[in-house]
């Protein structure tokens, strides 16, 4: 059933792509990546046979036009939606045949997660949102978690709101809470998916400049959005369209002066892949 | 239309909600209407059954020639009596002389001749199912015994019924079972009347005119009012008297108006108890019902202010629900009103061997489907006083989805940390939206109350409770001695090789004439023997007695009242100073010392000592040894044998408890089902973040049962409180009818626990199977496209 549906690879794209170095050891790798939707009778494709190398330290960002199948590809790799075809692999370990508990355990230690909705549990404070993933962890003692939670916090800005509920505090805060949550096992990887789509301008930098922040001090990143602002953090890009990578795009880290010139180069990468 | 298309809609989403409801409306109907069949027929059947019998408005016995012909004529030409009529009965003085399939009788039985003619009982068919067309006249060795027989001695047609009296030995063939309406019922222990040939009869009383016979006759006379006389039984009972002193010349009288109250006494537990049941799980379906419509709406917001917006009104959609709601209570009902036809009948069969009466015409569909119908008023009331937020659902708001559950800051939050997280989690969820819990909390709290309540009734008719509570003397072995008073001695060292003797006291039942009707007179010699005094005080003095709010409520008499007692042509005035408890005699009865019995009967012996022992378990032993030894000069009774009419009680009990928990176990498990699955729905979200960051499926749902495992537990709790409040009123008033009017419950931990498990565990299992769809929430609920 492998790559039954349309295979778009918009080969006028392809010359732009530009190229990861020889000899950096990707951690994750993505082989003919194949998802799809049945609804009675009806089968719909949404990604094609997708075939990507996500690198330690990157921070890389997935865009493409809406219903591309940007997000179901992020959660295909996380683990958080099962595929239908091809693998995944974290580390040498094949995690598209994970069983549940072993996903769980990468969830665990492994993986963080910032969504597009924040997603905090609303009966929860904040400071109980970003610790209670910690408690799971084993090895950690209770002191140590509520320590770590606390410093999170502190470093996205939120100390002083830590013990309100969600529903108390600004998109902007709670995304800040997702963040900090996502951290609290300090993952190999954070999956974000549109982060900033549901925040205003001034909290969307906000959030972009922590996101940046931790890119800094050496957190892998995969991010989706349609956003080319966003994108102009990351430091690598690939472009996907109806299910399949179309291309990829390396930039140097993110620094404030060059921004109009990185977003300026984006979008004529961009546009050169019909976009 | 748009009802049906909506109603459609709603249904293919929600079709387990109201499939849910449907099941437990089905429930109670199929109860209400085998409890509404039950009770009419057994009103109707009694009376028709002492009809049928030919049974006399007042009955009488008396030792033969002390009602005297011209006493018969004097009542006979009183324009309020149409008839007498005399059945001569024989008995043996020892009831243990005659034998039932091998069982001792244990209690007299009255011999007298079956007169298909002037008192034809009904005769069953060999399965019970029916009566005999045309019962057949008993050939020589036959004989018809009472139906409650079968299960009071095991026996079945073709055994055998053995009198080995002295003067007479006959071994007689049970040719039939019949109704016997008035003695018949094993709420009157202690006589039973069974039924032979004239032959054989003749032959029984001509052993009892002897001499030195060990058998006795007895005139049981039947008196028939007038058609248009219309006496109470009181007033019957003082005319008779007072024409011909005919109650007071009485062993003892039961009135038609009694049997009927003695044979229904059982059915009518059961039926109480089944519909204040029904009651019970009715306010569960409504309160189901208001959490359904209230998640409903809560869930349908966004969709319901579309309809709003497309012109649809807010009494256009409340119809939508209360059509949907009310249709699903009216299939259900109505298939359970026919079902419920048939139970009637199954239990009906069940309670032949217990009852002693078969009743037929169980069918009451006019009456049940007006019973349904107003509870779907009820039902109506509530599903339109819940849709009332419909009224106000703002489309703007809605279409916007401005609207949604805010969580509050529980200020006495459980902190989350480390240790127990799952519990922490389990309760943290609980607290933050108590309200949506609050109708589990209320209905396990009310199954338990119940369940409890039902339970108490079988702790406290357990053999050790029974005396205490509802027979107004304790003892461990009765013995009369009749005309051997010297053997006193040599019987007590022979209990002394059992047991020791704790104490022993004179006791002795006579019938005595209260307002010209007979009531029976519990005598006793010392004070100290009335252990179950609720008001007042024992008597202390020969004036004084002791009565049961039955008998007050019979002479229409009070604590410090004063009632003239009658013995003969004796008459003394008594001073009422307490009340006790019997239901011996379903409460009808007095007491006095002995001191005030011989104030009425110079003559007055008592010859029956109860003992107390040191080791009550002896008592069998100590009644087999003295039995042996002493066949026909003592009669010895043990505890057992005297509670046999209550027996019958404590195992209609079991059943009663055994459908009661079964019902509720169900009725939670359901409930469960429905609850768990909405709060499950309403926090998917939830599980799929906490998934999102590593918790796993099984971590969840246990999570998620050990919510619903508090909230049963916290349900319990309420429930016991409710239960120990109310438990002891609610128990006095049904039992009122056996004469417990003061009931007292005693509770045991596994009668607490038993409930309180079941539920529990039943709540528990019921969300954490809910929860089996935690593995199927996939983190995709969290993804935005």
């Amino acid at each position: 059933m492998k790559n039954e549906g349309k295979v778009n690879t918009k080969e006028k794209g392809k010359n732009k792509t530009k190229k990861n170095e020889v000899g950096r050891k990707a951690f994750i790798v993505v082989k003919d990546l194949v998802k799809q939707f049945k609804n009675g009778n009806e089968v719909t494709s949404v990604l094609n046979g997708i075939n990507l190398e996500i690198y330690k330290n990157d921070f890389t960002v997935i865009m493409g036009p809406s219903g591309s199948g940007k997000s179901t590809l992020l959660y295909c790799i996380s683990g958080m939606d099962s595929i239908t075809d091809g693998e995944v692999i974290y580390n040498d370990e094949r995690i598209s045949k994970y069983k549940e508990k072993q996903i769980a355990m990468l969830r665990r230690g492994d993986f963080g997660f910032v969504f597009q909705q924040m997603h905090l549990v609303s009966n929860l404070t904040l400071f109980e949102n970003v610790a209670v993933p910690g408690y799971l962890k084993g090895g950690t003692t209770n002191a140590e978690v509520n320590k770590r939670a606390i410093e999170l916090l502190e470093t996205v800005g939120l100390k002083e709101r830590m013990k309100h509920l969600p529903s108390q505090v600004s998109g902007g805060e709670q995304q800040r809470a997702a963040i900090a949550r996502a951290l609290i096992h300090s993952p190999n990887l954070i999956f974000a998916d549109e982060p900033t789509g549901a925040l205003n301008r001034k909290n969307t930098e906000e959030v972009l400049r922590l996101f940046t922040q931790i890119n800094n001090y050496g957190q892998s990143i995969l991010m989706v959005t349609h956003d080319v602002h966003v994108a102009s953090r990351a430091t690598r890009i690939i472009y996907i369209e109806d299910g399949a990578v179309v291309g990829e795009m390396n930039l140097s880290p993110y620094s404030e002066e060059q921004e109009k010139e990185r977003e300026a180069e984006i979008n004529e990468w961009l546009m050169s892949l019909s976009w | 239309m748009y009802i049906f298309t909506l109603i459609k809609a709603n249904l293919r989403y929600k079709k387990a909600n109201f499939i849910s409801i449907m099941i437990l409306m089905f429930i109670i109907s199929i109860m209400i209407t085998a409890a509404i069949g039950i009770t009419k027929e057994t009103n109707s059947h009694i009376s028709d059954s002492l009809e049928n019998a030919n049974i006399g408005d007042l009955m009488l016995w008396y030792i033969p020639g002390a009602l005297t012909d011209e006493d018969m004529e004097k009542v006979t030409d009183l324009d309020e009596i149409d008839k007498i009529d005399v059945v001569n009965a024989v008995y043996t003085n020892e009831e243990d002389n005659v034998t039932v399939a091998g069982a001792k009788a244990g209690q007299v039985f009255d011999f007298q001749v079956y007169d298909r003619k002037n008192h034809p009982f009904h005769v069953y068919n060999g399965d019970l199912s029916g009566f005999m067309n045309d019962s057949e006249e008993l050939s020589e060795g036959e004989i018809y015994v009472p139906v409650a027989f079968m299960s009071k001695y095991s026996c079945s047609l073709g055994d055998q019924v053995k009198v080995k009296a002295e003067s007479y030995q006959k071994t007689y063939t049970i040719k039939g079972f019949l109704e016997e309406p008035t003695m018949g019922n094993p709420v009157i222990n202690g006589y039973k009347n069974v039924f032979i040939s004239q032959s054989d009869f003749e032959e029984f009383c001509r052993k009892a005119e002897g001499k030195d016979s060990d058998l006795s006759k007895v005139d049981v006379v039947q008196v028939y009012c007038s058609r248009d006389a219309n006496l109470s039984d009181n007033e019957l009972n003082t005319l008779l008297n007072d024409t011909a002193g005919m109650i007071d010349k009485a062993n003892t009288t039961v009135s038609k108006l009694q049997f009927m109250s003695y044979s229904s006494i059982i059915i009518n537990i059961f039926i109480a108890v089944l519909f204040i049941f029904s009651l019970v799980l009715f306010i569960v379906i409504l309160i189901i019902m208001g959490y359904n419509i209230s998640t409903a709406i809560e869930m349908d917001y966004v969709n319901l202010g579309i309809l709003k917006s497309q012109g649809f009104f807010g009494s256009n959609l409340r119809l939508v629900y209360l059509v949907q709601y009310i249709s699903a209570l009216v299939i259900s009902g109505a298939v359970g009103c026919l079902l419920g036809g048939i139970a009637a009948k199954v239990l009906a069969a069940v309670l032949v061997g217990i009852t002693g009466l078969l009743l037929l015409d169980t069918s009451a569909l006019g009456l049940s489907a007006l019973v349904l119908v107003s509870m779907c008023l009820v039902s109506a009331i509530v599903v339109l006083l819940k849709t009332i937020k419909i009224a106000k659902i703002s489309p703007m708001v809605a279409i916007l989805q401005r609207w949604e559950i805010q969580m509050k800051a529980f200020k006495f939050s459980i902190k989350m940390q480390k240790k127990a997280l799952i519990l922490r989690m389990a309760i943290r969820q609980m607290t933050s939206n108590l309200k949506q819990y609050v109708s589990s909390v209320i209905i396990v709290a009310l199954l338990i109350c119940f369940m409890m309540i039902v339970n108490t009734i079988l702790t406290c008719f357990d053999e050790d409770n029974i005396l205490n509570q509802f027979y107004g003397f304790t003892f461990d072995l009765e013995i009369d001695y009749g005309e051997n008073m010297e053997l006193k001695e040599e019987v007590e060292d022979i209990i002394k090789e059992h047991s020791a003797i704790e104490s022993s006291s004179l006791f002795h039942s006579v019938d005595f004439t209260v307002e010209s009707a007979s009531v029976l007179c519990n005598v006793v010699d010392s004070a100290e023997r009335f252990v179950n005094i609720y008001n007042g005080t024992a008597p202390a003095a020969e004036d004084e007695v002791v009565i049961t709010e039955v008998f007050a409520d019979s002479f229409e008499v009070a604590l410090g009242d004063t009632i003239t007692v009658s013995s003969g042509d004796e008459s003394k005035e008594y001073k009422i100073v307490g009340y006790y408890q019997s239901v011996n005699k379903a409460g009808m009865q007095f007491s006095m010392l002995q001191s005030g019995a011989e104030r009425l009967d110079s003559n007055f012996e008592m010859t029956m000592y109860d003992y107390t022992l040191t080791d009550g378990d002896t008592a069998d032993d100590i009644a087999a040894a003295l039995e042996d030894k002493y066949e026909n000069e003592i009669e010895v009774q043990t505890l057992s044998d005297t509670l046999d009419s209550v027996k019958t009680i404590s195992e209609m009990s079991v059943v009663i408890v055994l459908v009661v928990d079964m019902v509720s176990v169900f009725f939670v498990l359901v409930v469960a089902l429905m609850i768990c699955s909405k709060v499950f729905t309403r926090e998917k979200k939830d599980f799929g973040i906490y998934k999102a960051f590593g918790f796993t499926s099984l971590g969840l749902r246990m999570q998620f049962a050990l919510r619903f495992f508090v909230i049963s537990i916290i349900g319990s709790a309420i429930g016991i409180v409710i239960s120990l409040i109310c438990n002891n009123a609610l128990l006095g008033m049904v039992l009122r009818v056996m004469g417990i009017t003061n009931f007292s419950a005693k509770y045991t931990f596994m009668g607490i626990l038993v409930p309180v498990l079941l539920l529990c565990l039943g709540f528990t299992l019921g969300a954490f199977y809910t929860s089996r769809r935690m593995k199927k929430v996939d983190t995709r609920i969290l993804i935005t496209e």
